[in-house]
Formats: structure tokens, C-alpha cells, sequence
């Protein structure tokens, strides 16, 4: 989709060719960061099922919304706000149903086995998704999207809707919480190879408040 | 923790190190921190944090969710090349129709991950299941009547109604089945054949099947916001065609297309009018 003089149209400009009609715009756009978005997705809800299911509500929520961009933050802070979003109101729905520690082992187990990836899945990650269980969602979102994302508190603040000192401190007392579940890690960021018998040292039953 | 008074909370710590604690307060734990060989090793592993979760590679989009994704996209893209007036959505609009649409998404979404392997179908009616997905249209009782209709219940959400256009049930008016049949449409008795295939729908309703994608954005295309009184596949002049019939209140018409019919060129192989009312008994 490039353009007659061979630039590549920007977000703005895609977002901008979707809300006036064109068929292949938005398509484009989204494929272009689906893949962050996937990760959002994925860690705020620490379900693949239920992140898949928040990805495409997002999706079709921007597709449906393009109009309401004001262009007041970058198209990829909108984007990273409305899948936060889903993903947070999935998680809220799935609070509301009948909870049963049957169901959340099974989505648990179906992060463990979830071997679509053509890369090999390090311990690290496995680890680190695992831990990222213990935190409240709140949390969670925002230490994925300043930590794990790289987005600047300002922008965070942008995507999560809340003031930069509310990031900050989510993300602070997300850290401190996170600390005795992966300090076994420090080191090993990243790196294939970690102790396996680390993973059992996470135990959501010990996320009693730091 | 009443030995540990002392020496400095994680949490305090780490919204010490978010720049959260200042002024004096933040002097005096800088100043423990820098006589303290415990809580400064606290304070590096809580460095450490963020730069381990920021080295945990990201995971990779499964292909199962990309292909969902691609066709609930397309199905949105078909839906609004039919109803270009759901373009731009006002954003008091927009919230209030979400929730149905999510409602919708969320009861079928076991419905969708079982499509989501085949290159097939999400034009559902909201409310009206497909009857079958995958494969091709004429795979559908090869043998039966050449007789086919479009869901009497997609022929009332098709009808012009502006209200339930942006009501949320947008997803349903793209709904349709096709009907396989055995009949080879010929140039001269084009519009003589339909009418029987027309006849013959109203006597019985055939089982009808979910069109494949590009199928589902042809029809779209042809039938322009009118309503579908049927959509069948069949043949012309011995080639596989598409025969749907639009209907709109000046009369109805019949298109033949071919297998290159897409949501934005038609592949007409032929065209007849038929008399106004055919369509409805």
C-alpha cells in the first residue's frame, strides 16, 4: 500500500483514508501494530482466549470509531487506549461471572501450552507472564505499557486515561509486588535456559498485598 | 516486621525511585538508602525490575488469532462498502451501539474461533445462525430443485429502514444464504428461468448456505442497501455463476456474475429485468 511516489502513508494518513472510505486503510493500520497490540492484550488479560477476544473487540471498536480520533495523541496512543480498554472490560466481565478456580487453572494452563509461536517460548517470558498474574489489572495495564512497552509516563497517562503520578505510582507498587516473583530472573533477562523450578515459586497464593 | 523498622518498605522504595517521594521525606530515605548495604541491594533489584520486563521478548501474534482478525475485519469492511453512511459514526452514537455490537461479538466468538481456520464466512445475522460454514456453495445438495431464496429473515432486516441501520444490527443486514442449484442459466431464457427459481422459493425454502467471503462482499456490492429475494449458485452457459436477484420497489433485477465478482467489480455475465413484485407472492 505504498504510496504513487513510493513513501509509505503514515498512521494519520491511513486513519484518515479509513474515515473517508477507503476500503484498505484501516486494514493496514492495524496490521502495522496488531502485534503490540497483541502484547497489550495478552499480559493485561492473561488469558490467550480472552485477549484474542479483547484484540477483536478493540478492532472492531476503532474500525467503527475512526471518526472520533481528534488527533490529540498519536494514532498508536489511541489504538494501545481503545485494546486497554477492551482488555480491562473483559477482565471486568470475566470478574462478574461465576468464578471458578477450575477455569482459571484451565486459562493458566492454556498460557503454558499456547505453542503457536515459531520462536521458542523462553522461561523468562513463561516466568514473567506468570507473575504478571499476581497483580491487580489496574496495575498490571500500566506496568505493561511503561515496562514492557516503553511508552513514556506521559503517553502511558494518555493511553491508561489517569494522571502521570497515578502511572507512576501503579507502576511503582506493581514493581515492588513483582519483586520476590522474579528476582530469581535478575540477570537472566531474556535468556533461554532460566530454572525451570523457578515457575513454582510463583504461586498466585502468595500475591497478599506487598 | 517489627525487627525490620528501620530499613525501607519495597513499596516506599519503588515510589521513592518514581520520583513520588520528595522534599524531606525523600532526603531522609536517600540518606538511609546510602548507609544501608540492605536496602540499597533492595534498591538495585527493583531497578532490575523494569529492565527484565523490558528484555522479555514479545509474544508473537498466533495465526489463528491473525486469521479471525483479518475476517472480522473484511466482514466489517464488506458490511460498510454496503452502508456507506455508517462511515463516520458520532461518538454518542458509536457508544451507544458498541455495546450491542459487543454483545454480539461475544456470543459468537466460539463461533468465529471455529471459523477462523477456514477462509470462510462472518456475515451472520445477528440472532440467525449460519447454517454451515467452509466449502464451496455449490457443495450443497448438488441434486435438489433449482429453486433457492434468500433467509426470509434477512429479506425483513434488508429493508430500508434508517433507523435500524444505525441501531446495531448492522451485522444482520448483511446477512444471506446461498442456494446451490443444478440449473444452467442461458442467455435467452434468463429472466424466464429466474422467475421460476423465483416461483419455486416461495413453494419451499431450501436449505441455504453462508457465502465465502468474496462472495458475501460481491452481493453486497451488487445488491447496493436493497433487498436480496435470492442468491443463488448455479451455472451459465455451462460456467459457474452467481444469479442474485434484487429487489426494490421498481421492480426486480437479475444478475448473473461470475467467479471474479468481488466488493468492487461486479464480473457481470448477464442482467434481465423482471416484473415488479415477482419476487414477493
Amino acid at each position: 500500500m505504498q504510496d504513487a511516489d513510493g513513501e509509505w502513508p503514515s498512521d494519520i494518513d491511513l486513519l484518515r483514508r479509513h474515515a473517508a472510505g477507503d476500503s484498505e486503510a484501516f486494514g493496514e493500520l492495524f496490521r502495522r501494530h496488531r502485534d503490540r497490540l497483541w502484547a497489550v492484550a495478552l499480559r493485561t488479560v492473561c488469558d490467550p482466549e480472552e485477549a484474542a477476544d479483547a484484540l477483536q473487540d478493540a478492532m472492531v471498536s476503532a474500525f467503527r470509531r475512526a471518526g472520533d480520533f481528534r488527533g490529540d495523541s498519536a494514532v498508536t496512543t489511541w489504538l494501545h487506549r481503545i485494546v486497554v480498554n477492551a482488555s480491562l472490560d473483559r477482565l471486568r466481565r470475566k470478574a462478574s461471572r461465576p468464578a471458578s478456580s477450575a477455569g482459571d487453572e484451565q486459562a493458566f494452563e492454556a498460557m503454558w501450552a499456547h505453542g503457536t509461536d515459531p520462536a521458542p517460548a523462553s522461561d523468562t517470558r513463561l516466568d514473567v507472564d506468570a507473575a504478571l498474574r499476581i497483580l491487580p489489572p489496574q496495575q498490571r495495564a500500566a506496568l505493561v505499557v511503561v515496562d514492557m512497552l516503553g511508552f513514556s509516563v506521559a503517553d502511558a497517562a494518555a493511553i491508561l486515561e489517569i494522571s502521570p503520578g497515578t502511572v507512576k505510582s501503579r507502576c511503582a507498587r506493581a514493581r515492588a509486588r513483582l519483586l520476590p516473583y522474579v528476582a530469581h530472573l535478575r540477570g537472566d533477562s531474556g535468556a533461554t535456559g532460566g530454572n525451570r523450578s523457578a515457575s513454582e515459586s510463583v504461586s498466585p497464593t502468595q500475591g497478599g498485598d506487598a | 516486621m517489627s525487627g525490620q523498622m528501620t530499613h525501607l518498605d519495597l513499596e516506599v522504595l519503588a515510589e521513592f525511585r518514581a520520583g513520588l517521594i520528595a522534599g524531606r521525606r525523600g532526603a531522609a530515605l536517600a540518606a538511609h538508602l546510602a548507609g544501608c548495604d540492605r536496602c540499597a541491594a533492595l534498591d538495585t533489584e527493583l531497578t532490575e525490575v523494569s529492565a527484565l520486563l523490558a528484555a522479555v521478548p514479545p509474544p508473537t501474534l498466533p495465526a489463528d488469532v491473525a486469521n479471525r482478525l483479518d475476517m472480522v475485519l473484511a466482514a466489517e469492511v464488506a458490511e460498510r462498502a454496503n452502508y456507506p453512511e455508517r462511515a463516520v459514526v458520532s461518538p454518542s452514537r458509536a457508544r451507544r451501539t458498541d455495546g450491542r455490537f459487543a454483545g454480539w461479538f461475544a456470543g459468537n466468538r466460539r463461533f468465529l474461533r471455529v471459523l477462523a481456520p477456514t477462509a470462510a464466512v462472518v456475515l451472520a445475522g445477528a440472532g440467525y445462525g449460519l447454517s454451515q460454514i467452509g466449502g464451496s456453495p455449490a457443495a450443497v445438495s448438488a441434486g435438489a430443485p433449482a429453486v433457492a431464496s434468500a433467509f426470509p429473515a434477512a429479506g425483513a432486516q434488508t429493508a430500508p429502514n434508517p433507523h435500524s441501520l444505525r441501531a446495531g444490527t448492522a451485522v444482520g443486514r448483511a446477512s444471506f444464504g446461498v442456494v446451490a442449484s443444478d440449473t444452467n442459466y442461458l442467455p435467452g431464457t434468463l429472466s424466464k428461468q429466474v422467475e421460476a427459481a423465483l416461483a419455486a422459493a416461495h413453494e419451499s425454502t431450501p436449505a441455504a448456505q453462508a457465502p465465502p467471503q468474496q462472495l458475501a462482499a460481491c452481493v453486497l456490492h451488487v445488491a447496493d442497501g436493497a433487498r436480496l429475494a435470492l442468491v443463488q449458485s448455479a451455472r451459465y452457459e455451462g460456467q459457474p455463476a452467481t444469479v442474485i436477484v434484487v429487489s426494490r420497489p421498481a421492480g426486480d433485477t437479475a444478475w448473473v456474475v461470475g467467479s471474479g465478482c468481488s466488493a468492487t467489480s461486479e464480473d457481470l455475465l448477464d442482467k434481465a429485468t423482471l416484473p415488479a413484485g415477482i419476487s414477493t407472492p
